[in-house]
């Protein structure tokens, strides 16, 4: 190894020092497994897990009016896809308490005299109640209830009453663009690239100085023939191997294993993967040479990971954040990177749109990088 | 304690363990800028609200009843709408999510529904934002239903809905997902104490060989995983203080519960994700590989397997049963009704005794996986 170096020069000691990092990190079979396995594992369990869908629900229905409504509702409800179980109590409190024990998400209570009221044609109203705690799932199993009920008041309805022969109103015709079927996995999917890879970029990257500093083997790294900004490139090789070939793979993976169809650039999405992966490194980079040893530099990681993953749009739509927290969203590298990754997958995104996501990677790549450097290089003096 | 009395050897190791935590300053940030952090984070950031989605409206008819209907979608609080003439630079605006869905009222809308063939409108939405696109797509039923039924109202053709539903929502009447999410927040502030932090200690005494002189005290094993473990646990539960006044004081949860109720169930969560993390450092006994362990079986899970984000029934079944393991996933409901509803003990115990025997187990298995390493 040495004998080539010496004629390869500066580049050579550089690829010398990323090859000890890279076995540095890799010679444990621990951290080899966790390394390889773990984004593998995360991308099944996760990308399943995060789903806003709501589905086999359990609902609860007290019946005071003992009429069609009721039968028809019963019927509805139990021939539903979506509804698991559906249960029967006597009073409003059992229903009460059922919804406060989470053993039912939402109950329907049919007042006493409806059946009569709508034969009568004067309309009526079904109360339900729901779980709002589980404010989301609550909300779209409200909406789901309020299609149920009225197609149950459309059957009830007496024929005189029934609308003339013929639409009267008009209808929605809705077409979901570049994902037809409302597929979550197909959003997940996409974005699990740029969680996953930021999860383990991060917490690689950020051990990389810190723990030569633990070790006291920091001032061992300022005597090497080299700038400190190769002694910097050489300490995340590792980091950037690892991050790149688990977001390659992800690439691969994707649309083999999962069916989520990769309608743009592949070119370009892995352009995008490497500067993303740069970004990650520089700011875990940044982090390992501020912290004093593995503890702090793990929190540190931990600080900048979790608003990174939670500012990106990948646990809540962007839009919702309210505005003046828009800058930060701006400047978040996971931000861009799930952007590319949804737009490349789903929507064939051109290169154009694709750049104007690029280059605020690219820049928060280098100013990490930088700011790292400056860090680095007060410490050693 | 400078006698070798076993007692008073654990007792000097706890010391040790509070000087070493009150020494590292990030100890500071992590039991007050971390909860607040995530707090903020929780409150203000993440909101499953929907808020106006920005929405692009093209008008192809133009008539009286069309302009009616476009300026309904103007007004509708759910839409913030942007019209145009044509649909082309819509196109354009979705694919650069500049708007997430495009309403279009087709040529002779007006006309149709006053012959009574009425003409059905179109939605596009941008399907790669799914939640944004199914909210989008039913705001836009709701908002046509009730246009078209104010119509038929206003020409005496009297169109009342037979059977409507009344929704009220149970301890959430706003329906804020903020009283979900914030609970949950509190739950990876203690994931995190809990399991991340304790990954390291046992990890880092075998990392730099001073286990062999911990091994060597007269204490038992047990004692001493006591003594090293119970600092994290008072943090624990300062940590979750903070989380908790900041979450009545700054964003308004109410707290319907009881302090001892409180402290039941989040000293059975401390007491289990301690013991994964000890048990993860005394496996791994090195700190790199621990705190990837740790990310992985502690943050990740607790985010996403615990039912606070994503609902865990509508999971698949085998993930499902994954989550059975998730401590998050017995604490988020007895955090949430803890809050909002108040004391439902017949909740609480059950989820405290399973919270519990995890960590029983987990510290079974370190005291366990210590012992052997002195045969």
């Amino acid at each position: 190894m040495i004998g080539r170096t010496r004629g390869w020069g500066r580049l050579g000691r550089l690829g010398a020092l990323a090859l000890k990092e890279l076995k540095v990190v890799l010679l444990d079979q621990r951290a080899r497994v966790t390394l390889i396995a773990s984004p593998i594992i995360q991308l099944a369990l996760f990308g399943f897990a995060t789903t806003l869908e709501v589905s086999s629900i359990e609902i609860g229905l007290v019946d005071r009016d003992g009429g069609r409504v009721a039968e028809q509702l019963v019927a509805a409800l139990d021939g539903s896809p979506n509804v698991r179980r559906l249960v029967l109590y006597p009073s409003e409190a059992a229903l009460d308490e059922a919804i406060a024990h989470r053993e039912i998400i939402a109950g329907l209570i049919v007042p006493q005299r409806l059946s009569a009221d709508i034969a009568a044609g004067r309309g009526g109203e079904v109360q339900a109640l729901l779980d709002g705690r589980r404010s989301n799932a609550s909300q779209i199993v409200g909406g789901y209830l309020e299609t149920v009920v009225a197609r149950v008041g459309a059957t009830v309805r007496p024929a005189a009453r029934a609308p003339p022969a013929g639409r009267s109103a008009p209808q929605v015709l809705v077409r979901h663009w570049y994902n037809p079927n409302l597929d979550y996995l197909w959003f997940t999917m996409p974005s699990m690239i740029a969680v996953i890879t930021a999860v383990l970029v991060l917490s690689v990257s950020a051990q990389s100085v810190a723990r030569e500093r633990e070790f006291g083997t920091y001032d061992e790294l300022m005597i090497l023939p080299l700038h400190p900004w190769e002694i910097l490139l050489g300490k995340i090789t590792p980091a950037f191997l690892a991050g790149l070939a688990n977001a390659l793979l992800f690439v691969a993976m994707i649309p083999t294993f999962y069916g989520v169809p990769l309608t743009g650039s592949a070119g370009l999405l892995l352009l995008a993967i490497v500067i993303y992966t740069m970004s990650l490194v520089g700011l875990g980079l940044m982090i390992s040479c501020l912290a004093g040893n593995q503890q702090q530099a793990f929190l540190g990681m931990f600080f900048v990971t979790v608003p990174l993953i939670l500012l990106s749009g990948y646990a809540s739509p962007v839009d919702n954040m309210p505005g003046w927290l828009q800058p930060l969203v701006a400047i978040n590298p996971s931000h861009h990177m799930i952007v590319i990754s949804e737009g490349i997958f789903l929507k064939d995104l051109p290169a154009g749109l694709v750049f104007g996501h690029l280059w605020p990677m690219l820049v928060a790549a280098v100013a990490t990088f930088l700011a790292a450097l400056l860090v680095f290089r007060a410490r050693r003096e | 304690m400078t006698r070798l009395d076993p007692r008073g050897g654990a007792f000097a190791i706890l010391i040790k363990e509070w000087a070493q935590i009150w020494r590292d300053p990030s100890t500071i940030g992590l039991v007050v800028v971390l909860p607040l952090l995530l707090m903020f984070l929780f409150g203000s950031a993440v909101s499953l609200d929907t808020s106006a989605t920005r929405t692009g409206l093209v008008d192809r008819d133009r008539s009286a009843a069309s302009r009616d209907l476009a300026a309904t979608f103007a007004r509708n609080r759910y839409f913030a709408v942007t019209e145009m003439v044509e649909i082309a630079p819509l196109r354009q605006a979705l694919l650069e999510d500049r708007v997430r869905g495009i309403v279009v009222i087709p040529e002779g809308f007006g006309a149709g529904l006053a012959a009574g063939k009425p003409r059905d409108i179109q939605v596009i939405t941008d399907g790669a934002q799914p939640n944004t696109a199914a909210f989008v797509a039913g705001h836009a039923r709701g908002l046509l239903a009730q246009w078209s039924a104010a119509r038929l109202a206003e020409r005496g053709a009297v169109a009342v809905a037979p059977l409507t539903l009344n929704p009220r929502y149970r301890y959430n009447p706003g329906l804020q997902s903020r009283y979900t999410l914030v609970p949950g927040a509190i739950a990876i502030v203690m994931a995190m104490i809990g399991t991340m932090l304790t990954a390291l200690i046992m990890a880092r005494e075998y990392e730099r060989g001073t286990m062999e002189g911990l091994l060597a005290s007269p204490v038992s094993i047990p004692a001493l995983v006591a003594a090293k473990v119970l600092p994290y646990f008072v943090l624990g539960l300062a940590s979750t203080a903070v989380c908790v006044a900041v979450a009545v004081l700054a964003y308004d949860l109410p707290f319907k519960g009881s302090f001892p109720a409180l402290l039941l169930i989040s000293s059975t969560f401390l007491a289990a994700v301690l013991g994964q993390g000890l048990l993860i450092s005394a496996a791994t006994r090195s700190q790199f590989v621990s705190t990837q362990f740790a990310l992985l079986s502690g943050f990740m899970p607790s985010l996403l397997l615990s039912g606070f984000l994503f609902e865990i029934d509508s999971m698949p079944v085998a993930i499902q049963y994954i989550s059975y393991i998730v401590p998050a996933r017995y604490l988020i409901p007895s955090l949430q009704s803890v809050f909002l509803v108040g004391d439902l003990w017949a909740m609480f115990l059950p989820n405290a005794a399973i919270m519990l025997g995890i960590g029983g187990f987990f510290f079974y298995r370190v005291t366990r996986s210590i012992g052997r390493t002195i045969a």
